[in-house]
């Protein structure tokens, strides 16, 4: 019975042109009582004036009839009006019409750069003689600027993908992160943990900079602007607001088995995606103070200066975060954020972007390899994933 | 007649890739510089693109039943 009446109630039924047609009908039927019954109808009526009530078979058989269409039709409105709601929030949803051609055309930009930095990696590797110094900065350059390039597609494609959620006046900002794993090599010298001791003041609760390396697994760190960029140029230049910070993360006992280890929890975003080589992402503040509200830490001063950096953040109020991957390896993170919260309709269309930013997360990891290697040929001692960025840090 | 056809397209198809490796060949006796030059003027190209896709996508219609 109950299974009948919702079949009876439900959007497939009530809005098919069979049940609107009996619905018609039904109209036209319960007007046409309201004709034939009048003078009962009215005689029942008295009872809303006061006078006596005079039961009425016909009346109340019409007010019944009255009632149930009050009913259907509600009924049918709502669920016309749900619908309505729902197509129009996809159409929201849904990426512009040019969305397609227009990452068509982006991919092959960034493919031909690919190419290019592919190419200029070759010529310095079989060159018979080494290259001078000025050439190799020139690659630098070059490759920074394809992958900064590729960091403006990449932002673009978001924001076009996130463009009726919010308005055209939010500014996105894209960066990719660097990460040093401390359990694969030998203990980084002083001056590189200094640094990232002073950049991860309010995230970690190691005394000495020289603890870092005993209580963590490793950093997620932003050195410098040369591989970021903001919707706010016109042209992809680096981002002149973005400052150096550092992100602790600890791994499972599985990948790093050291037993010194606090075993802190991972903050979201960038040090989530290290452990979990998933991608991530950060809806508002609120949900940083939530997530860190289950860690079991005694000390405030931590927590307090998480809740203080993330509520002061107005350059970040809704992060994405995905993880650059070579053999299985995070080797660095892409973060993609905004100026208001709930990107990408509060998550809801996170997993569809993220497959659409694929390829091109594909090509900036092999663009940030091609760099690596570049880097290395300039006497920097850079290698992605390793601790060996000392030099850029000191 | 079937297997001549697929013997040509073979043939056809071996020598366009031939062509494209010796074509990257010669390019990568340029020197570096060039080969940087060359790169940079295609980043340059590419950045132009990119901004006028930026445009383009700036500028599409007012977002429809909003």
């Amino acid at each position: 019975m109950k299974d009948k009446l919702s079949t009876l109630c439900s959007a497939e039924f009530l809005l098919s042109p069979l049940a609107q047609g009996l619905v018609g009908v039904f109209i036209v039927m319960v007007g046409a009582l309201a004709s034939l019954w009048s003078p009962e109808i009215l005689n029942a009526s008295h009872f809303f004036w006061g006078d006596n009530v005079v039961f009425s078979i016909k009346a109340t058989t019409f007010w019944f009839f009255m009632i149930l269409l009050a009913v259907i039709l509600s009924r049918a409105s709502y669920l016309k009006a749900r619908n309505l709601a729902y197509t129009i929030s996809l159409l929201h949803r849904a990426p512009t019409s040019d969305f397609l051609d227009r990452f068509a055309k982006r991919y092959l930009i960034t493919n031909k750069l690919l190419k290019e930095v592919q190419n200029v990696l070759d010529t310095i590797s079989t060159a018979e003689s080494e290259p001078n110094s000025e050439d190799l900065k020139d690659a630098v350059e070059f490759i920074s600027g394809a992958i900064r390039s590729t960091l403006d597609s990449i932002v673009h494609l978001v924001k076009e993908f996130d463009r009726a959620n919010g308005g055209k006046s939010i500014i996105y900002r894209a960066n990719l992160m660097q990460i040093v794993y401390f359990n694969e090599s030998s203990q980084p010298p002083k001056q590189f943990l200094d640094w990232l001791h002073f950049f991860s003041e309010k995230f970690t609760q190691s005394p000495q900079a020289s603890d870092l390396y005993r209580d963590y697994s490793g950093f997620v760190y932003l050195f410098d602007n040369a591989l970021t960029t903001t919707t706010e140029t016109e042209d992809p230049d680096k981002d002149i607001a973005i400052r150096p910070i550092a992100f602790p993360f600890t791994l499972s006992v599985s990948d790093d088995t050291r037993t010194s280890l606090r075993g802190f929890g991972n903050l979201p975003g960038a040090p989530t995606v290290v452990e979990t080589k998933n991608p991530h992402v950060i809806l508002s503040p609120n949900a940083v103070f939530e997530h860190i509200s289950k860690w079991n830490i005694t000390s405030n001063d931590l927590v307090e200066g998480i809740k203080q950096y993330y509520a002061n953040h107005k350059l970040a109020r809704s992060i994405l975060s995905v993880p650059l991957q070579l053999d299985q390896r995070v080797i660095g993170v892409l973060n993609v954020y905004r100026n208001k919260e709930d990107i990408l309709f509060a998550g809801d269309k996170a997993d569809d972007c993220f497959n659409v930013l694929a390829p091109f997360v594909a090509s900036i990891t092999d663009m940030l390899v091609c760099l690596e290697k570049v880097l290395v040929r300039t006497g920097r001692d850079f290698t992605l994933g390793d601790n060996s960025h000392v030099k850029r840090a000191s | 007649m079937l297997k001549e056809q697929v013997k040509r397209c073979e043939v056809s198809s071996a020598s366009t890739w031939v062509g494209a490796s010796v074509s990257q060949q010669n390019r990568n006796k340029k020197s570096l510089s060039q080969v940087i030059s060359e790169a940079q003027e295609m980043l340059s190209e590419a950045k132009r693109i990119g901004k006028k896709l930026n445009r383009e996508q700036d500028q599409e219609g007012i977002v429809i039943l909003r």
